[in-house]
């Protein structure tokens, strides 16, 4: 099946600034991708250049097999959906949602507010955008809200519009801005399941862009990390979080945030503060970051081969998990550890600790950021295993 | 144990309750009262201020229209109505009344509309935005009065550059200020190119806050001309702004007084006349302190009318809620 959206080698300058760089991606048909990363990263220039809102410098945009990139936004077939709702004041819910419909199916003398109903041509076509209209609301059970002007409803009853108003034509792809910075956080999570059950239904791709990462890996079929105007990494939830690519990927998804220690090679085995944490690595001795998530970090009260000792200064008790706040003694830096609520009390007592992490869990990073992986061909000589 | 606990919370629920009571039964707390006489210290100076430079005159001018009073008689006798009766059979009033009606409905529509246009002109275009934002502004800052002697050689009829063009254009020429069928419409173009600039600057303002997502939203749901976009999302979303505008526009265009006074004298023969200019004379020249205290009373009236119309109206249709 040939793809949906696809994104060849976008660029982007505001002026001198380079906004994207070289950005491609393939979307399949009906795959919700979340364009995930920090405020400023581009990612919503270039939601707005899938759009056809805003022009690429360079690279194209293409859209059911057909080069859409000199298109103006209008004549592209998408749908967006915006952080600020964007809905016509003046109007109520329901003109909101018939707008679209009403500027696709009628002409400019149809659309007049009087004489435009005149012929029983317009008022059939007329009623057809009213049903349409009303099976849409009622797919979204707002249409009680259908006779009232945004400002007499609430902000998730605005952003349900909103949607309402972006699914009722059936474009070819959905356009989602960060729709749910503005809602509350219990609205936000019920939303979440709207938007990915509308996406099901309509089946056509969805891009959506968003800064909050549970959002991102919660929705998302496959999350695209952006920073500094690339795409670091695009691939599952669970591979983007398991298996991150880049240094900066494994500090941005996660919270708390991965641990990072210091360490380096020495013939194809990490070694932080003396221990070794991992083998199998090949290339020359060098220095690298260590990654261990704070669920992989295990406390013991016993010394092992493989442990690190660390201090303990506090212990947060969060209800279903157990933050453990650690010190290590190497360099003094913060170490988080994530644990089953059973497991804090046990170490109550302690101000030192024993901490490790299975080799898998230990994720290695070169000084450039990318990912070192074990038992991968680093150019010269055979990739060493571990023990 | 469990008693205990109970009385607890009875006690509990008294005391959030009696306070409560207790305020209602003697009207006022202490706490009220002190509030209260606070409150009017802090406002009476300001109450004092209106009292005196705003109310009492005010009254006083409309005690004055029910009398004859002219400045330097002593006696005068007490009209009633009939004051405002003769007013209005008055023809000169009725005249100044006709006069300042039609320049109005010149000057407040075509300078709302150009101020808008402009605007949007000016909006769409980058460049040099500050420069014509002043250029335009120019004749609010400048002094009507010396800018008055600019138009008289503007418009005069046989060296004018005005006329000077209709020439060039092969048109006949103008007798802009010296005929009585046309000053109206001469005072209206410089009063027009008194207000554009103003409702310029307050119609950017207005465009400058209009949600850009909106215009996003529309390009999205498929508006595609310049004409739709400006009546799906600007024309809308500048209700307020036009509202305002517009008000303030048809207020400074009843208050034409300085291009009269300077350029006309209400002439030729009264078809300039318009009210505050027949005011000043009624009051100031002829010292007829009655019957210029029920124009003005009158105009005060107009511009209330005006006032009312706009904010009760057409208020709740600009603001979409």
């Amino acid at each position: 099946m040939t793809p949906a959206l696809v994104l060849r080698n976008l660029v982007k300058f505001f002026g001198a600034q380079s906004i994207l760089q070289d950005i491609s991606l393939e979307a399949a048909q009906g795959e919700l991708i979340a364009l995930v990363g920090p405020s400023g990263c581009g990612k919503s220039t270039l939601l707005r250049i899938i759009a056809g809102l805003e022009r690429a410098d360079k690279g194209s945009v293409v859209l059911d097999d057909v080069d859409v990139t000199d298109l103006r936004a209008a004549d592209r077939d998408m749908a967006m959906v915006f952080q600020s709702y964007a809905l016509y004041p003046h109007l109520t819910a329901r003109q909101n949602i018939a707008l679209p419909l009403a500027m696709r199916r009628l002409n400019s003398f149809e659309r007049m507010p009087l004489i435009g109903g005149l012929t029983p041509a317009t008022r059939e076509k007329r009623a057809a955008i009213m049903r349409d209209v009303e099976r849409t609301a009622n797919a979204l059970r707002i249409t009680e809200l259908l006779d009232r002007k945004p400002a007499q409803m609430s902000g998730g009853q605005r952003q349900r519009v909103a949607l309402g108003r972006a699914v009722v034509r059936r474009p070819k792809a959905f356009l989602m801005d960060e729709p749910l910075s503005n809602l509350d956080a219990a609205l936000r999570v019920h939303t979440r399941a709207e938007i990915v059950a509308l996406h099901r239904e309509a089946g056509v791709v969805t891009i959506y862009v968003t800064h909050d990462q549970e959002e991102a890996l919660g929705m998302a079929d496959r999350v695209a990390v952006m920073m500094g105007g690339r795409i670091l990494q695009i691939a599952s939830p669970e591979a983007i979080y398991h298996n991150p690519d880049h240094i900066d990927v494994a500090s941005f998804i996660g919270s708390p945030k991965i641990n990072l220690l210091p360490g380096h090679v020495s013939d194809g085995t990490v070694i932080h503060a003396g221990r070794p944490l991992k083998a199998g690595l090949g290339g020359s001795d060098r220095k690298v970051t260590i990654g261990i998530r704070p669920e992989h970090l295990h406390l013991t009260t016993d010394v092992t081969q493989h442990s690190i000792s660390v201090g303990l200064n506090r212990l947060e008790f969060l209800g279903s998990e157990v933050i453990a706040h650690l010190t290590d003694p190497s360099d003094g830096s913060g170490l988080i550890a994530r644990l089953q609520p059973g497991e804090g009390h046990t170490f109550r007592d302690h101000t030192t600790l024993q901490a490790s992490a299975s080799t898998q869990h230990v994720l290695v990073f070169e000084s450039d950021g990318g990912r070192a992986r074990a038992d991968d061909n680093h150019g010269r000589g055979m990739a060493h295993h571990a023990a | 144990m469990a008693d205990g606990h109970e009385q607890m919370t009875i006690m509990g629920a008294g005391w959030r309750i009696m306070p409560r009571n207790w305020a209602a039964r003697t009207g006022m707390t202490a706490f009220d009262r002190r509030e209260r006489s606070a409150a009017w210290m802090l406002c009476a100076p300001t109450a004092l201020l209106m009292l005196a430079l705003l109310i009492l005159p005010t009254l006083a001018v409309l005690a004055l229209s029910f009398t004859d009073a002219e400045l330097g008689v002593r006696e005068f006798a007490f009209l009633g109505l009939d004051a405002y009766r003769d007013l209005f059979t008055d023809r000169a009033f009725l005249g100044a009344f006709r006069n300042t009606a039609v320049y109005v409905a010149l000057v407040a529509p075509a300078s709302v509309i150009l101020g808008l246009i402009l605007a949007m002109m000016i909006e769409a275009e980058v460049r040099g935005r500050a420069f014509f934002r002043s250029v335009y502004f120019l004749p609010v800052v400048s002094l009507t009065v010396a800018m008055a002697s600019v138009w008289q050689y503007l418009m005069h009829p046989s060296f004018g550059p005005m006329n000077l063009v209709l020439k060039a254009l092969g048109l006949p020429s103008v007798n802009w200020l010296g005929s009585s069928d046309n000053v109206l419409v001469a005072l209206a173009l410089i009063g027009i190119w008194q207000a554009v600039g103003f409702n310029l600057v307050l119609f950017l303002a207005g465009l400058t806050a209009i949600n850009r997502d909106l215009y996003a939203a529309a390009e999205m749901d498929g508006v595609r001309s310049a004409w739709s976009r400006f009546w799906t999302v600007t024309w809308p979303m500048l209700g307020p702004t036009t509202l305002f505008v517009v008000t303030i526009t048809m207020i400074n265009a009843v208050k034409v007084f300085e291009t009269v006074a300077t350029l006309t004298q209400g002439g030729p023969s009264k078809a300039s006349e318009v009210l505050l200019y027949t005011i000043y004379k009624e009051g100031f020249v002829y010292l007829h302190i009655g019957v210029a205290s029920a124009m003005a009373i009158v105009f005060v009236g107009v511009l209330l009318v005006l006032l009312l119309i706009q904010t009760k109206v057409l208020e709740k249709q600009v603001h979409y809620s």
